[in-house]
């Protein structure tokens, strides 16, 4: 079996975990970044819209603070976005000098604009592929050495056990192409493993983190209905140019419905609103939506056609026989594929987690920046916080130095890691992800939520829990995917924990049962921490004396999103 | 299916499509020394179209047809 020593162990190598390497290499010697998929071809950051929150020092700060502290719905940590505020000009400029191009106005000056439904802060474009490769680069000039197709499925822990009352001290995987285990004793980690989303997005840094015995919180700002597509076939990824070039969005009605639910942002709103008018139209009877794109220009419908982040895509859709100069073209939100952006592993500002030891980056952490609601500060997040967890970590490492691996600890992790491909009997993960999905489906389940319907779903839950224990894999890739599915579903659970405890509408957590944000009571997050074989939860306010913006009166405001009449009866506590 | 065609003649072995998907959709088949189509059902048409557009010889078409099952919450 091998064994890896090093001073800082990254897991994951999206723009997170790179800048964490990155930073971590400056100050300690030997770093170790491993990723499930391949640095620069995988990972949300190597797909992402490249929209990145781009602050000078001479813009009126006060004012981007206080947009994504309300749009946040004030549960952001303030400390961090002062720190984005800071620092992400610095690390705008050092991903210039390591030779990522900007999108430009004429001048040659960054050209900066409004981010979607921002109308203070500005974000710079990117291709997302060329600054993932940039990055790696980058690692690689610096010496950080990379371990590509590794798969982690837990972290060590200086006492061996779950959860730890000592400190993480590396992690256990094995190669996804070889099934070769892998143990890497690290003197701190950081976990950048991405979020809960679809595919391979599957929340596996945070149900590792809670499982190890990491303190959780954020996760009832989970959102439910994150894929949209076109004609109910194409996915919509880089929805966002189609926004910026103009895309419309009509009910059957003939009716710009976005221009009701958001007269200022109409079909330039977030993702996120847009999703929920969606659904709305159709719950109510207006549906089906249709996308129209019909009314540009032929020099707009080229840009689509030859734009990097959307050329491939729609030149494809068209061999496909769509033609977006004509037509109108059905638009459609899907459920089941869960977004934790706004949820993750407990940290400071400084990335450090409530296990000593490990630190946390990018979605992992749950963006503390951005509150409880979705904002495009994602990319610079990661930029800033992967910096400072990446420089926190070699700080520890250097104090703490490392500890010995506990071998009973190897047995049993790497017992569990292979139990899939030895399994004679289980479900297939597919066939177990089918029922969940299934179940998740309707908007009175997973999107506009209330006790009822949580409660059953949670009961569900713990069966498809132990289903995940117990799925079988035919060969490593198959492996990979049993243990995916195990994150997720356990995400799954922390995600309705928290949000039938979060007796309020805020951000996504949609409580048909209460249909009015309570900042009398719930400016506080909700934290989880595994204990035993069960759960402990509590709550931690947020610091309102040292924070800079805060609501003028702490009272009931009723729900500002579109909202469905008819759940508003759901079954209330 | 994501992977619309995979052309096994028109493939030179150069792994380049094997490299690059994050989801392992091709593989090299240590026989013929060329890729194969190993797990085209976890192909999740990525935007980038990684294999199609590295391709040297154009023996891979994406299209961004969703091979998956959707679902809809209305």
């Amino acid at each position: 079996m091998s064994q890896i020593e090093c001073d800082v162990l990254v897991i994951g190598g999206g723009l997170a975990g790179c800048w964490a390497a990155i930073r971590a290499r400056e100050k300690a010697a030997r770093v170790i970044m491993v990723e499930k998929g391949k640095v620069a071809r995988s990972g949300k950051s190597s797909f992402s819209g490249a929209g990145i929150l781009c602050p000078y020092p001479a813009d009126d700060l006060d004012a981007w603070r206080r947009e994504i502290v309300v749009r946040g719905e004030y549960m952001a940590d303030q400390d961090v976005v002062d720190a984005l505020l800071a620092e992400q000009p610095a690390r705008i400029r050092e991903m210039g000098e390591w030779g990522l191009g900007y999108e430009r106005d004429e001048k040659g000056d960054l050209l900066r604009t409004g981010g979607l439904g921002s109308m203070t802060t500005r974000v710079v474009t990117v291709s997302s592929q060329e600054m993932m490769e940039v990055l790696r680069r980058r690692m690689v000039e610096l010496g950080v050495r990379i371990l590509d197709r590794t798969y982690v499925t837990g972290l060590l822990t200086s006492d061996g056990v779950y959860p730890t009352t000592g400190a993480v001290t590396g992690c256990y995987g094995f190669n996804t192409r070889t099934g070769e285990p892998q143990t890497i004793n690290a003197a701190a980690t950081v976990l950048a493993a991405g979020g809960l989303g679809y595919f391979y997005f599957t929340g596996d840094g945070i149900a590792m983190g809670y499982r190890a015995g990491a303190e959780v919180w954020g996760m009832e700002f989970t959102r439910t209905m994150d894929q949209m597509t076109f004609q109910e076939r194409f996915s919509d990824i880089h929805l966002i140019t189609f926004q910026r070039l103009g895309m419309r969005l009509y009910n059957r009605l003939g009716e710009r419905f976005m221009e009701r639910y958001y007269p200022e942002q109409r079909e330039n709103a977030t993702r996120q609103q847009m999703a929920l008018a969606v659904i709305l139209e159709n719950l109510e009877g207006r549906g089906p939506v249709q996308a129209g794109l019909n009314h540009l220009d032929r020099e707009s419908l080229n840009k689509l056609r030859t734009l990097p982040s959307t050329a491939p895509r729609v030149r494809a859709m068209e061999r496909e026989g769509i033609d977006f100069g004509k037509d109108r073209i059905a638009f459609n939100v899907h459920s089941g594929f869960i977004n934790a952006e706004s949820g993750g592993l407990k940290h400071n500002p400084h990335g450090q987690t409530t296990l000593p030891g490990l630190y946390v980056a990018g979605e992992t952490g749950g963006f503390p920046a951005n509150g409880a609601g979705t904002i495009p500060l994602k990319l610079a997040s990661c930029c800033v916080e992967g910096y400072r967890a990446g420089e926190s970590a070699a700080r520890y490492a250097i104090w703490a130095g490392s500890r010995p691996v506990k071998r009973d600890q190897v047995r049993w992790l790497e017992e569990e890691a292979f139990r899939p491909i030895k399994a004679g009997k289980g479900m297939a993960p597919e066939e177990l992800m089918d029922q969940v999905y299934e179940y998740l489906r309707p908007a009175g389940v997973s999107i506009f939520r209330s006790a009822g319907p949580m409660r059953a779903l949670l009961a569900e839950q713990e069966g498809w829990a132990m289903a995940a224990a117990e799925l079988k894999a035919r060969d490593w890739h198959g492996l990979v995917k049993a243990h995916q599915k195990r994150s997720y579903i356990d995400c799954i659970g922390l995600t309705f924990r928290s949000s039938l405890e979060r007796k309020e509408t805020r951000g996504m957590n949609l409580r048909a049962d209460y249909p009015y944000r309570d900042d009398a009571d719930w400016l506080k997050h909700i934290i989880l921490k595994r204990e035993g074989a069960g759960l402990k939860m509590w709550y931690e306010s947020l610091p309102a004396d040292k924070y800079k913006v805060w609501p003028d009166k702490l009272e009931k405001v009723p729900v500002q999103n579109p909202w469905p009449q008819h759940f508003a009866q759901g079954g209330r506590d | 299916m994501g992977i619309k065609t995979f052309r096994e003649e028109l493939c030179n072995g150069c792994g380049l499509c094997v490299e690059d998907c994050p989801m392992d959709v091709f593989v090299m088949d240590e026989a013929t020394g060329k890729a194969k189509l190993a797990y085209p059902e976890d192909c999740w048409e990525c935007n980038r179209f990684f294999c199609e557009t590295g391709c040297p010889t154009q023996a891979i078409e994406v299209t961004p047809a969703a091979v998956h099952k959707l679902y809809k919450p209305y």
